[in-house]
């Protein structure tokens, strides 16, 4: 098309200003610039000459108490971090109860601590499932490109995401765990002896519980930033929470025994402490490779979100 | 102020954004025209940072994006209205946007009066009608009071009385001396509102012109005849550079003659006429004629026996 090219046509002087109209309807509030007066409208040069919103600035925290508001505003998030702390302390208390029993899972521990804490592998499905949900519905919506537009340095959204999440899921599942075991211990069956937070290896298996928790959150987060989607991530956080360790069981010793302890589920019982035995990595290492993890997943969501179109 | 230079972005073999070059100016509306598909919303996410361009840049105010540090006070964008958490409710969707960057809750009461949603503001946004959302989206777009405002689409799902609302809003957003950029398909609602038009097809640029410039492009007038023996005035008007071509019913078109030579030669001849009306091409015909042949998909007349030049294009 010959008619015009880039930049054929000059611009308009700062004169010719649109005549201002002054029928507003009720609806429209009569200035937008109620906040900054510095908006000039009779004298089109004069516009800006200083950015009149410095004190707008985007900053870290402001981004975490974004995050933290747009968590807590919509119901469903309140209600599944609610069914964390639930099945955590619902499960925990049940399996307590039936220990020694050839009930349920009592025929399978005989430590009444693990049985206490049996209500995480509920609450850590739940826990990853929400962390993905949390990043890719804002995907599936485009209220993520809202959010990008807002705070173009993507890296801060992602760790303030990371902080909130993280810090949430430790603080629900630590008061989980304490309470869980409270519950767990009272219920024990007669001849069984309960064990006191002061107990050897107790506060060891609750804050450890807690930071794998809040460990699975984050690398849900992770997940949901990397696949944008809830379905595929919920896919991801089951086949690596639950199928994987039952996996790697079938494989040749050889291989599978040394993929068995660098599963997530193993290295957070690694951390826990509760069970010390050759299957499991010492608890030092159960950090180190939780930990790994977590900085694998969030690394790569951190180059995906630098080299990929929001 | 928007600086487009040189924009470009590829996606494998389809380019979608090719070479772009314009400068968004305060103090005015301009409108960012094309047809489905010609790369209206891909320059708009390059210029919010979303997309990285292939190669070019697009700055606001002097700078990339991300490189303010008060990016909702420099450009305030609405890209697609229904990018909200169907759950939260409207109010809070823009408290917790206004929370990035530290921006109080009376401004998010200040652009809930703007759009007119206060009194719905609690409700789900995910139960808002598409007008509603688009209010919504452009509440966001006010929320930090941005010396750049660009919108795409705005006007898709509102009702008349929103569309009237939307014209005088972005008037009086040019008028206070922002930038306005507004993104739309339909030349007829922009021709009311802007003032300079950036017009793309397949991802390039077609015009970059004033009103009174795009009205310059438009196709030369014709003048419609009928006449009580057509055949005979047809024969007579027949000359070098005339071009003449049949209308519904039993009249028909000149081009390259204006109405006082056809009145002269009929009066010459004795024919007698029933009509002579002058057609001028009005902005939307000038904007369907300069993007028609970059339209992606192109609808087959059904009333093709009657424009036979139509049919050729088609094919």
């Amino acid at each position: 098309m010959p008619l015009a090219s880039s930049g054929q046509a000059r611009m308009h002087s700062p004169n010719t200003l649109p005549a201002q109209h002054t029928s507003k309807e009720p609806t429209m509030t009569s200035t937008l610039t109620t906040t900054h007066p510095d908006i000039v409208v009779d004298d089109a040069e004069s516009h800006h000459t200083e950015p009149p919103t410095a004190a707008h600035r985007v900053t870290f925290g402001r981004i975490v108490s974004s995050e933290w508001f747009k968590f807590r505003t919509v119901r469903s998030n309140v209600i599944a971090i609610g069914g964390v702390a639930a099945a955590a302390i619902g499960f925990g208390a049940l399996f307590a109860s039936l220990a020694g029993s050839d009930d349920g899972p009592g025929r399978l521990a005989e430590n009444s601590l693990s049985l206490s804490l049996g209500g995480f592998q509920l609450s850590q499905i739940i826990i990853a499932i929400l962390g993905v949900a949390l990043v890719a519905s804002e995907y599936q919506t485009g209220l993520i490109r809202t959010w990008f537009g807002s705070a173009p340095d993507r890296l801060r959204v992602l760790n303030a995401k990371v902080a909130v999440y993280g810090a949430l899921v430790f603080a629900v599942s630590l008061v989980a765990a304490v309470l869980a075991f409270l519950a767990g211990q009272a219920l024990l069956p007669a001849g069984w002896e309960a064990l006191a937070l002061g107990s050897d290896g107790v506060l060891q298996a609750l804050i450890g519980t807690a930071f794998y928790a809040a460990c699975i959150g984050v690398i849900g987060i992770g997940l949901g930033f990397l696949l944008r989607s809830t379905a595929a991530g919920a896919g991801a956080v089951v086949t690596t929470l639950m199928i994987a360790p039952v996996m790697v069981n079938l494989l040749p010793s050889s291989i599978g025994d040394p993929l068995g302890k660098i599963m997530p589920s193993n290295a957070g019982n690694a951390v826990q402490g509760i069970e010390s035995n050759a299957e499991l990595l010492s608890t030092g290492w159960g950090l180190a490779v939780l930990v790994g993890w977590v900085v694998l997943i969030v690394g790569s969501a951190a180059i995906s979100l630098k080299r990929r179109d929001a | 102020m928007i600086e487009v230079t040189n924009l470009t972005k590829r996606y494998g073999a389809t380019t979608a954004v090719d070479n772009l070059s314009f400068t968004v100016e305060p103090g005015i509306v301009t409108g960012f025209l094309g047809p489905n598909g010609a790369g209206k919303s891909t320059t708009m996410r390059m210029i919010l940072g979303l997309d990285r361009p292939t190669t070019g840049t697009a700055l606001v105010n002097g700078r990339s994006l991300h490189e303010h540090a008060a990016p909702l006070g420099e450009l305030g964008a609405l890209l697609e209205a229904k990018a909200v958490h169907p759950k939260r409710s409207g109010r809070n969707h823009l408290r917790a946007l206004a929370a990035t960057s530290g921006i109080s809750n009376a401004r998010v009461e200040a652009v809930l009066d703007i759009v007119g949603l206060r009194d719905v503001a609690d409700r789900l946004a995910g139960g808002f009608s598409l007008g509603m959302s688009q209010r919504l989206g452009i509440a966001s777009a006010l929320l930090g009071d941005p010396s750049t405002v660009m919108l795409d689409e705005p006007v898709n799902g509102l009702d008349p009385e929103g569309v009237l609302w939307i014209r005088h809003l972005l008037k009086d957003l040019a008028a206070e001396g922002r930038t306005v950029l507004v993104s739309s398909h339909l030349m007829s609602e922009m021709a009311l509102t802007a003032e300079h038009f950036v017009i793309i097809g397949q991802g390039r640029m077609i015009a970059d012109v004033t009103t009174s410039e795009l009205d310059a492009l438009g196709t030369a007038p014709s003048v419609l005849v009928r006449a009580e023996n057509g055949e005979h005035l047809r024969s007579l008007l027949a000359r070098d550079g005339v071009t003449i071509r049949a209308e519904d019913g039993d009249g028909f078109s000149v081009t390259g003659m204006d109405s006082v030579e056809v009145g002269r030669i009929a009066a010459t001849h004795s024919v007698a006429l029933f009509e002579l009306t002058t057609l001028r091409s009005t902005l939307e015909q000038t904007f369907m004629d300069l993007t028609a042949d970059s339209v992606e998909y192109s609808a087959h007349s059904v009333t093709s026996a009657h424009s036979p030049e139509h049919t050729a294009d088609a094919a």
